[in-house]
């Protein structure tokens, strides 16, 4: 599971604060900074408060360096507000790690966005990093009629490690929870795909923070959590896909699997944060569940019924008058016709897809030659046995480059399991394109791409037996696809460029960089 | 011949010729008057020599007679002074050489009528006057002693008759001498010799007694100062011994000397204390340190005179001898294929108390290297254990070569602080590694290339391009399996037997591929598909059962660093902390290479063990976390406490790991094989019900042999035979210690032994358990008859030989060792013989219920033996248990024959030893099914000890168990001991008793 944890709604200040204070706190923290400054101009006075919130300033507009030594000057000045020491030191510690980690990142810039990313391989996320979120300010800021002239600050750190050190979360939390990426701090901030042992899809997620983002000052931070996570859920494809939603084949499995069995994650139990749900599988069917939620709410209303629930929600109105006075139900109206909405949608259940889990990378790539993007097995029947005793041996084959042999053993697998199945799709498809028998290929791979959308492997794949047959339109999708999950693939990134060049594309100049670099790792 | 040219000589005158005729005569007479002059004068001073002798002879013998106490050397001593002048005068002249006047002098004496003329001529001559006078006085001289004979002119017939009379007188002298002190001359000879009188029949007066010693044994013995009353004198005692002698001076006694004479050193005279010179019976006292053997006596001065006490009291050494060490060792020499840990059985004793213990070993000739082992020392004297020694670790810096030879052995220190500590050395045992290749790399060797060729075989059929003879490439195949299958060594069971499977499974379809052609080509296929599983399957329970083997010596080594950890807690001396820091140090360099050799483990088993049964990112994880480098910084710092913590830390970690590995290990074995792993599932359960069955019935035969044993009062009974026979056993083990110590003619382990036997006996006493004494007892007799007997033939050997002149016979040494063992003998019959008498006396007679259970417990037994009986058939039946190593069949048989003894004991009504039986059984079940579990768990346990998966099992002493007294018992005896013993065996028993429990 891809865990998108909003932070804002379990950050808070920590500590009683002066109500000044506070009150310039909450907007930096709602990244409304420029209601924020004539109130910070006001306070300049108070030498008890002002390096404090000079100090936050400063960090939140990302100039951490200057917020470390302007809070520590504030912490040894003995003048500081006594209510104030407590949030000065985290800050002060945080911005030194801020500091640190973001030290000799390279800045990229576009029309509202500030993408900060580690000199050398990150560089090739920065084009398509750009690109998505420009398009998806355009869109869902349109939608949530929330549009900042920015620039808005991203940063992508290297390492999950970093993640912790610029964030409240430890390195466990990260693990266990699967959050990989944070909206906070007046910031974006992601891990990049190398982090992971098959990348994840880092542009939606982009897209999903962004989301977050706009929300947060769109509504001066009074959305609740499952909202929250609904709206961005809901608009996280909106860069690539029209407005509506959907959910992927693992998400409805879950949806299914709750349903069927009258277990559903209720909206109060998904407060104060999805990642404090007890199971990922709970923190999965939750944010499958919002996202059904808020398809319900905008059905037929578009993205109208999001402005409009949001500036309720802004005007001061709780989230019972804000749903009713959208949809015309009271909220228990609301969540009892939108469960029985659910139980017509006919989602099915996929039990071979098994639950999307990160794989973080830890002292180099594992060796084996695992599809790096299949689920983990389980054991299963008999015939499910047999099918991967032939998965074995062909893996076995395989490695030994006896690539014929190792597709016929495969092939019997995949008999067994039906097409598409995760467990061979992939590997019979690298098979086949090593036996340059792109059609073979083609077929093998693309029936997974239906149960696994979000496979970077089989989408690589397709694309490449298609650019290898010369139909260079039909590959386009697959890899575009492929690089919002893996942008490390030389595979993916050359090709683009030569789709990109032969469509006379922009974008030709920035895959052609990424080419080159990815290649010569 | 002159020369022609030489003058010629002066012609002779007639004068001439004759004076030199008269020259010749006179030198002539005046030599031989010489001589004959000498021979008188000696007679002369004989006759006075032995007058002065007799003389003196008869003056000591009259005094002796007057005064029997003079010192007799007094007298002889001037006696023989007189004796030595007399001869001395005697021989004066003799030395002097006489001249012609002198000599013609001593004829004027004689009034010879020539002599005034020979003198004269003499004279003259002497001034060089040459005339012819002279010539004519010499014709003159010459011509009167042609006359006269030289023996006329000096007569010896007076000074032989002076020598006659003098010899009669001494005759005469002698004579009164023998009337008047006939043991004179005897006892001065002896005097003369020895300086002791010799005189039996009239023995010396003694002239100090009431002699008491209070000896004080040097400090590091530990033994406290004793006082012997009434004794003779004489000393046996340690080197070092402070000894105070009081003693009464039988006669007033002016002063007192104390002569103290040690072997090989300066006689030492020492002051002694006198209590008062007027005293009649005055008490005088003295110290001195013993230094060596030697002997001492007093020396009194009396109003008589000087009085030295006429027999000296010796002084013996008891010797402090170096320690007994006994090492017990799995075997002798002890053959293993890779280097796996030994155990051995250490026991070291001294007379007074140990010092340091050793292992020391050395590598063919490479020099002798020392390991401290610190062992249970339940008293100072005695230190004992087990030790289980890493053979492992000496690879540490490089691997022993194939047939490399380690000899060992224990050495152990006393505390001798006077002479110096010495070392005993228990006897040399040998670790013989074998040259052959390591049986688990020849059996990795063997998996690889049958799965790499059945794998490439399976990939040519698929392809059905590449090989052209694709049936005679299986038949190949079928030929290396076969060979596998077949070697007569390397494989481990579990490959041999997949090997032999596979071979017979492949040949089938080749004979049928061979007579149908290609028909059959699917089913061939599907066969070298698992065949290629089973193998990989078993590559896979390979590398867990490595990880396995290393988890569980990370855990050894992580005990042993806690155990040195405490001892380093508890360590007082430097030296020591100094030692057990480096040891600290060795293990947690061990215990950093083991979690590398886990971390590359791990990571080679990617692709070869299935997730779903190895956890690798809990040991990655693990390996971050548990660095022992923390540890070693904490104790650089000296927070040994806060390093202690760690490691428990550490420790929680790993055996969580281990947990997790062989949960791994299990749930592999169980998908590889199921109907195996329920096979010895079962057979595992089976085994431990029947040990359990086993305990319980020993269980209820103690408690019946006590409750019988209670009941009929026969504990009063027994505790009286002890009261009455712990007498006997304490003075067979003093007679046996003292047999171990003379040691030259007599095995020391043997006598050890019978010692360890006997005390046996006590114990079994004490637990009640009289056919348990009564079988000891006869163990003992058997053996001190043995040893009675063995000697007893080397001294009539040595008398034979000495009979027929090819020897001198048996020493004294062997005939006192004989003796002893005959006296040991009949101590054992005598104990055998009174607890045969007690036997009738005994007999507990069960009640009717005891009986009942008796019977109850009896059928059990013989159920429980059924039992056995068909674990071992199904062990030869079903073939899932045909890989286990044969040790496990070997081992149930083994309790099978002990049920069976317990049945037959049972029968026979004697409960204690039934229980015993019933006991042994239950251990040999134990052991069984731990070897069960561990086939279960590594799985591949073959029938060599040391086979590549019990590397880290430690090589084992056979019933080793059985050797250390048990607290229990230690307890009883304490119990026995406060309800006492006939007062006048009360110290023996003591001692016996302290004996029995160190």
């Amino acid at each position: 599971m891809r865990a998108l944890v909003l932070l804002l709604a379990f950050s808070g200040v920590a500590h009683a604060m002066p109500e000044d204070v506070s009150r310039v706190y909450g907007m930096l923290e709602s990244s409304r900074l420029e209601e924020a400054a004539p109130l910070v101009d006001r306070l300049r006075k108070d030498a008890s408060v002002y390096p404090f919130v000079a100090g936050a300033w400063a960090f939140y507009h990302g100039d951490y360096t200057a917020a470390a030594d302007t809070l520590e000057s504030a912490l040894s000045s003995q003048a500081l507000d006594p209510q104030l020491v407590g949030e000065a030191t985290q800050l002060r510690d945080l911005a030194r790690n801020n500091a640190a980690v973001i030290k000799g990142f390279v800045h990229r810039r576009s029309a509202h966005f500030d993408v900060a990313v580690a000199p050398g391989l990150d560089e090739a996320l920065v084009g398509p990093a750009l690109d998505t979120l420009e398009k998806q300010w355009t869109q869902a800021g349109g939608d949530l009629g929330e549009q900042p002239e920015g620039p808005i600050r991203v940063e992508i750190y290297g390492d999950i490690t970093d993640l912790a050190k610029v964030s409240p979360l430890t390195v466990a939390e990260i693990e266990t929870s699967g959050t990989i990426a944070l909206c906070k701090y007046n910031r974006l901030m992601a891990t990049s795909p190398r982090a992971l042992v098959a990348g994840y899809p880092w542009l939606d997620t982009l897209s999903h923070e962004l989301t977050h983002y706009l929300v947060t000052r769109a509504s001066h931070d009074t959305v609740p959590i499952w909202l929250h996570e609904g709206i961005a859920k809901l608009e996280e494809t909106r860069w690539r896909a029209p407005f509506g939603g959907s959910l992927s084949p693992s998400q409805e499995h879950l949806l299914a699997t709750g349903l069927r069995d009258g277990h559903l994650v209720t909206f109060a139990q998904m407060h104060p944060s999805m990642a404090l749900l007890p199971s990922q599988e709970d923190a999965g069917l939750a944010f499958a569940e919002v996202t059904t939620a808020l398809q319900r709410i905008t059905e037929g209303r578009g993205p109208a019924a999001l402005r409009r629930l949001i500036g309720a929600l802004r005007d001061g109105a709780d989230v019972n008058h804000a749903v009713l006075a959208v949809t015309g139900e009271t909220f228990g109206a609301f969540e009892k016709s939108w469960h029985a909405w659910l139980k017509t949608r006919g989602y099915r259940l996929h039990p071979e897809l098994g639950m999307e889990r990160l794989r973080f990378k830890r002292d180099g790539v594992p060796k084996d030659d695992k599809d790096e993007d299949a689920p983990p097995t389980a054991p299963g029947n008999e015939r499910e046995q047999k099918a991967r005793s032939h998965v074995r041996l062909g893996t076995m084959l395989r490695t030994r480059g006896r690539l014929q042999a190792a597709a016929s053993e495969y092939e019997q697998a995949s008999a067994i399991f039906g097409p598409g199945h995760p467990e061979v799709a992939g590997r019979l498809g690298r098979t086949y394109l090593e036996l340059h028998a792109w059609d073979k290929a083609i077929a093998s791979a693309r029936p997974g791409i239906e149960r696994r959308p979000e496979s970077a492997g089989l989408k690589v794949t397709v694309g490449r037996a298609l650019l290898e047959k010369g139909d260079d339109a039909a590959a386009r999708p697959y890899l575009e696809g492929a690089l919002a999950v893996n942008p490390y693939d030389p595979q993916t990134r050359c090709g683009l460029q030569k789709i990109y060049a032969a469509l006379h594309d922009p974008r030709e100049t920035i895959e052609a960089a990424a080419c080159k670099q990815v290649s010569a790792r | 011949m002159p020369s022609p040219d030489a003058p010629a000589p002066p012609p002779v005158s007639a004068a001439a010729g004759r004076a030199r005729a008269a020259d010749d005569t006179i030198e002539r007479f005046v030599e031989v008057a010489r001589a004959r002059l000498l021979s008188r004068a000696r007679l002369e001073r004989a006759s006075v020599a032995l007058q002065l002798l007799v003389g003196g002879t008869v003056l000591a013998a009259t005094l002796r007679a007057l005064a029997p106490a003079l010192e007799l050397r007094a007298l002889v001593v001037p006696a023989f002074l007189a004796w030595v002048l007399g001869l001395w005068l005697a021989g004066r002249e003799t030395k002097q050489r006489l001249d012609a006047i002198t000599v013609a002098e001593t004829l004027q004496r004689d009034r010879l009528p020539l002599s005034d003329e020979l003198r004269s001529l003499l004279e003259l001559r002497e001034q060089h006057t040459d005339s012819a006078f002279l010539v004519l006085l010499a014709e003159r001289v010459a011509v009167q002693m042609g006359r006269t004979s030289p023996e006329a002119a000096v007569p010896l017939a007076a000074a032989h008759g002076i020598l006659r009379r003098t010899l009669l007188s001494c005759a005469a002298g002698l004579c009164v001498v023998g009337l008047v002190a006939p043991h004179l001359l005897p006892d001065a000879w002896a005097a003369l010799r020895r300086g002791t009188p010799v005189d039996a029949a009239h023995p010396p007066q003694p002239i100090v007694g009431d002699i008491e010693l209070d000896l004080e044994p040097p400090a590091y013995t530990g033994l406290p100062p004793r006082t012997l009353p009434s004794s003779g004198g004489e000393l046996r005692v340690l080197r070092g011994t402070k000894v105070h002698i009081r003693a009464r001076s039988l006669g007033r006694t002016l002063r007192a000397e104390l002569l103290v004479e040690l072997d090989g050193k300066k006689r030492q005279r020492l002051p002694v204390k006198l209590s008062s010179p007027t005293a009649a019976l005055p008490t005088i006292e003295a110290d001195f340190t013993v230094d060596g053997p030697g002997r001492y006596r007093y020396v009194l001065w009396r109003w008589t005179g000087r009085r030295v006490e006429p027999e000296a009291h010796l002084i013996q050494i008891d010797p402090d001898v170096a320690p007994r060490v006994e090492l017990r060792v799995p075997a002798d020499p002890l053959e293993l294929s890779v280097p796996r840990p030994v155990e051995l059985g250490i026991e070291a004793e001294d007379d007074f108390g140990l010092g340091a213990v050793w292992l020391a070993y050395r590598v063919g000739d490479g020099a002798v290297q020392k390991r401290p082992l610190v062992l249970e020392q339940p008293t100072p004297r005695r230190a004992q254990g087990r030790y289980t020694w890493e053979l492992g670790e000496l690879e540490r810096e490089a691997p022993l070569p194939p047939g490399a030879r380690i000899s060992y052995w224990i050495e152990a220190e006393d505390n001798d602080e006077v002479s110096g500590k010495k070392i005993g050395r228990s006897r040399v045992a040998t670790i013989t590694l074998r040259s052959t290749a390591k049986p688990a790399e020849v059996d990795r060797a063997n998996l690889e290339q049958l799965l790499e060729g059945t794998l490439a075989h399976l990939a040519d059929r698929l392809d059905k391009l590449t090989t052209p003879d694709p049936h005679g490439a299986l038949v190949a195949l079928v030929a290396r399996f076969d060979k596998v299958a077949h070697a007569p060594a390397g494989s481990t069971p579990a490959l041999t037997k997949l090997a032999t499977d596979i071979a017979h499974r492949l040949d089938r379809l080749a004979a049928e591929e061979s007579t149908r052609g290609e028909k059959n080509g699917d089913k061939i296929v599907a066969e070298l598909e698992r065949d290629v599983l089973a193998l990989d399957d078993l590559r896979g329970r390979r590398r867990l059962d490595d990880m396995v083997r290393i988890g569980n010596e990370m855990k050894r080594a992580r005990d042993e660093l806690k155990r040195l950890m405490e001892e380093l807690k508890a360590a007082s001396s430097d030296a020591q902390k100094e030692l057990l820091k480096k040891e600290i140090e060795r293990k947690l360099v061990e215990l950093e290479a083991k979690m590398q050799e886990l971390r590359r483990a791990s990571a080679d088993s990617e692709g070869e063990v299935p997730d779903e049964f190895l956890n690798r990112d809990a040991i990655r994880k693990q390996a971050a976390k548990d660095q022992p480098d923390d540890i070693r910084k904490m104790l650089a710092n000296g927070e040994l406490d806060k390093a202690m913590s760690e490691l428990e830390r550490m420790s929680k970690s790993l055996d969580k790991m281990t947990g997790e590995l062989e949960r791994g290990q299990k749930s592999q074995r169980q998908a590889a094989d199921p109907a195996q792993e329920k096979a010895l599932g079962e057979l595992e359960n089976e085994l431990a019900d029947l040990a359990k069955e086993e305990r319980d019935v020993k269980e209820r035969a103690q408690q019946l042999r006590d409750k019988a044993a209670e009941r009929s009062a026969d504990r009063g009974s027994l505790k009286q035979l002890l009261d009455k026979i712990a007498p006997k056993l304490a003075e067979l083990d003093r007679r046996a210690d003292e047999q171990a110590r003379e040691g030259r003619y007599v095995d020391r382990e043997d006598v050890s032994r019978l010692r360890a036997v006997a005390k046996k006996v006590g114990r079994a006493l004490e637990g009640q358990d009289l056919d348990e004494a009564q079988g000891m007892a006869l163990d003992v007799r058997r053996m001190a008859q043995g040893q009675s007997v063995q000697l007893h033939e080397i001294v009539q050997e040595q008398e034979a030989e000495a009979q027929a002149r090819v020897g001198d016979g048996p020493s004294d040494a062997v005939k006192r060792t004989d003796r002893r063992a005959a006296e040991i003998e009949q101590l054992a019959r005598q104990i055998e013989s009174e607890l045969a008498k007690a036997d009738g006396s005994r007999q507990p007679s069960l009640s009717g219920e005891e009986k009942k259970q008796l019977d109850d417990l009896t059928k059990r037994q013989q159920s429980a033996q059924q039992r056995g009986e068909a674990v071992r058939n199904k062990m030869g039946s079903d073939p899932s248990l045909q890989g286990l190593p044969q040790s496990i069949g070997q081992g149930v048989d083994g309790a099978r024959r002990s049920m069976g003894e317990s049945t037959k004991q049972l029968q026979r009504s004697a409960a204690g030893r039934a229980g015993e039986s019933a006991g042994e059984a239950a251990q040999q079940l134990d052991a069984a099914r731990k070897q069960v579990s561990d086939a279960r768990r590594g799985g591949d346990n073959n029938d060599r000890s040391d086979g590549p998966d019990q590397r880290d099992e430690p090589v084992r002493i056979p019933g080793a168990d059985d050797s250390a007294a048990p607290k229990a018992f230690r307890e009883e005896l304490l119990d026995a001991m406060k309800r006492g013993a006939p007062k006048r065996f009360e110290e023996q028993v003591q001692r016996y008793y302290e004996e029995l429990v160190r």
